[in-house]
């Protein structure tokens, strides 16, 4: 549309320049030649007949639609012939030329000349038709370029439309996928780029589902396989010990139940990490959290537990931060995180669970901490320190940390402390100025 | 105290040793031999076990007969057990419902828990344990719960004035401590599990690593136990607490 306009424009200014020419030129040669005419007769037939001829003429109209206007004129100001009141403001003398107003406002092309001493004559033709033409030359391609407009907005209008109604198939399958919901870019669309759009959205979405599917049904499959037997194994033993003499030792049996229970945990622990890992960015089931009050209570579960291993639990929680989350998950990040801290800090310690607006979790501790080598695998999974370790850890408390941070669009970073381990949970983009380690 | 609002616990003076369960319970579980240590583990509490293998068959049963409790396993043969307690509440059945399940992660819980069940755990499970669970569900579905006063022995919990006595002497408990009587004296006598007290105390869906619910039971049990020779609260190893009549 834009490119119409400029166009027309153009196209606008070059007629109505061509016009303008035209018409001066028509103006000069009918004012000339009018002007030569009456010259042979003022040489032919002298004053008189000049007089008798410009009457004639004064107050006939063109063929071209331009009034002829004449004026003879004594130098002192004495009106011979002619149809013009005063002279105008072109020098007979100097046979001057050009477009000028008369006293009644007409606007004309004239030519003076000086015939003798005694005698001016003045010879014009009026210019009014060709502004009226050429106002009605504007008013046409006016018109025409509001008529390019109007069309224009209209169907730009009905292309936005449609457009927007195809993109918003997309955008609703794309909302239905991101709250959890069955989904499809169901709706034809035509075979262009918004359609191969629609097509790859649809697929991915699909394709995406389809692997959110697989990995639960696989998860489930596997908890399930590995779970059934080690009931089985567990039951047996339970019917073993219980046909055993009173006075048997049942510590190994005792033990190989505990072992069941501790791959159970394990199996557990790796599928959540699966899961959370599987839903990054996964909006579906976050919640308003009061992160604040999570913490203050899972501060308040812990407090005895350090009490008893001698170390300090101290709580530094600004009230009513909120977030969006899954509570069991954020529930288990901070436990997991207190449960490394309170197995690793020794008697006199202290450990610090800290919430800031932002949102921010850290929890620091002043223990051994983790030595130089092992802190850029620290949230790797089966890992675990080799100070104050019993060996019951399977390593994956820190792994699973890490991916229910990752879960909620945050990072968990172990950051330099002068002493112990500081970690530290907060969005993505807070992390820009401080690197973890 | 107004009748009504006053309730004994104790079950006039039989001791603190749980009763038998004498229930009518519906057992929906394909793998055989889990259904048979159910049997007879229920069976050897009083119960009376009806076992089917498939969820529809189990969905048949339920329409017929009144149950007290149904144990119903999640991944079936013919459908998923999550299916079959939403069809259960769908067609008015409100028999209370612990899904027995391989799957036992904490989202699991959660998901079934959304779907109706009342109490879900994990397999493996230590027998004391599931009897506990069976209780206290029977016990909440039985509407057993939420007096004014609640009275067990030398015990007494007010529950609106949230305070503590034992032999009329009062206890003073911070709230969290509160919250762990009271769930005790809701369910006096019997045995409450760790993952139970997590769960209803705490809301918590899983296990910290660290001892944090033995050592809470600690504090309370101190605080219930200064100034008298009996002990309050009985550890039930590798299952969890019961709390005593106190004498």
């Amino acid at each position: 549309m834009l490119f119409a306009l400029v166009t027309l424009s153009l196209l606008f200014a070059v007629t109505v320049s061509e016009t303008q020419r035209n018409s001066q030129g028509a103006l000069t040669v009918s004012v000339e030649t009018d002007l030569a005419a009456l010259v042979d007769v003022y040489v032919s037939g002298g004053e008189s007949e000049l007089i008798d001829r410009v009457r004639d003429r004064s107050g006939l109209t063109g063929p071209e639609g331009r009034q002829a206007r004449y004026l003879l004129m004594r130098p002192d100001g004495i009106v011979l012939a002619g149809n013009v009141g005063s002279w105008p403001t072109l020098n007979p003398q100097a046979g001057q030329t050009g477009f000028v107003e008369l006293d009644d406002g007409t606007t004309v092309y004239a030519h003076a000349i000086r015939l003798a001493d005694d005698l001016n004559l003045l010879v014009a033709r009026s210019s009014e038709s060709d502004r009226v033409a050429l106002m009605r030359l504007t008013f046409i391609f006016m018109a025409t370029a509001a008529n390019i407009i109007l069309a224009g907005w209209l169907l730009g209008r009905r292309a936005a439309e449609t457009m927007r109604e195809r993109v918003e198939v997309i955008s609703a399958a794309l909302r239905a996928a991101e709250e959890g919901r069955e989904t499809g870019v169901t709706s034809h669309q035509p075979a262009d780029e918004i359609g191969e759009l629609a097509d790859l959205s649809g697929r991915t979405i699909t394709r995406a589902a389809s692997l959110a599917r697989t990995h639960r049904h696989m998860s489930d499959q596997i908890a399930h396989e590995i779970r059934t037997p080690l009931t089985r194994l567990d039951r047996r033993l339970v019917t073993a010990m219980a046909d055993l003499p009173r006075d048997a030792d049942y510590d190994a049996l005792e033990r190989c139940r505990q072992d069941i229970r501790s791959v159970v945990a394990m199996l557990d622990s790796l599928l959540d990490i699966a899961a959370s890992e599987g839903r990054v960015g996964d909006r579906s089931g976050l919640q308003e959290l009061d992160l604040s009050a999570l913490a203050t209570d899972l501060g308040e579960l812990y407090e005895g537990s350090a009490d008893e291993a001698g170390i300090t639990l101290r709580l530094d929680i600004e009230p009513h931060v909120i977030i969006m989350g899954e509570r069991m998950q954020f529930v288990r990040l901070i436990s997991n995180l207190l449960d490394n801290a309170l197995k690793h800090v020794p008697e006199g310690g202290q450990i610090e669970l800290i919430v800031r607006e932002g949102p921010v979790l850290e929890v620091r501790d002043n223990g051994p901490g983790i030595e130089p080598e092992l802190r850029p695998l620290v949230f790797d999974r089966f890992r675990t320190g080799t100070k104050s370790d019993d060996g019951a850890s399977h390593g994956l408390g820190l792994a699973l940390a890490q991916a229910i941070a990752l879960r909620h669009d945050m990072k968990i970073g172990l950051v330099e402390a002068e002493k112990g381990a500081h970690f530290v949970v907060k969005p993505h983009v807070m992390w820009s100025t401080a690197a973890p380690a | 105290m107004d009748n009504g609002t006053v309730s004994d616990k104790g079950g006039g003076g039989n001791g603190d040793k749980a009763q038998k369960l004498a229930l009518k319970v519906l057992h929906v579980e394909d793998d055989a031999d889990a259904a048979a240590d159910l049997t007879m583990l229920l069976a050897g509490e009083g119960c009376h076990i009806v076992w089917v293998p498939l969820g529809a068959e189990g969905l048949r049963r339920a329409a017929l007969e009144d149950f007290d409790a149904i144990v119903l396993d999640r991944m079936l043969p013919d459908m998923n057990g999550l299916d079959v307690v939403k069809r259960l509440r769908e067609t008015g059945i409100g028999a209370p419902v612990l899904m027995l399940s391989a799957l036992a992660r904490a989202s699991n819980k959660v998901e079934g828990l959304e779907a109706g069940v009342d109490d879900y755990l994990g397999k493996p499970y230590e027998a004391d344990e599931l009897l506990a669970r069976v209780r206290a569900l029977v016990r909440r579905a039985s509407g057993h719960t939420h007096n004014a006063i609640i009275i067990h022995g030398q015990f007494e919990c007010h529950v609106k004035a949230r305070t503590a006595f034992r032999s009329n002497k009062h206890i003073p408990l911070s709230p969290k401590e509160f919250e762990l009587f009271r769930y005790f004296m809701e369910n006096a006598g019997e045995v409450v599990t760790r993952e139970m007290l997590l769960r209803d105390v705490w809301k918590i869906d899983f296990d910290p690593q660290t001892n944090v619910v033995d050592v809470n039971i600690g504090r309370l049990r101190r605080k219930l136990e200064q100034g008298f020779d009996a002990p309050a609260l009985e550890t039930i190893w590798g299952t969890g607490y019961r709390l005593t009549r106190g004498e």
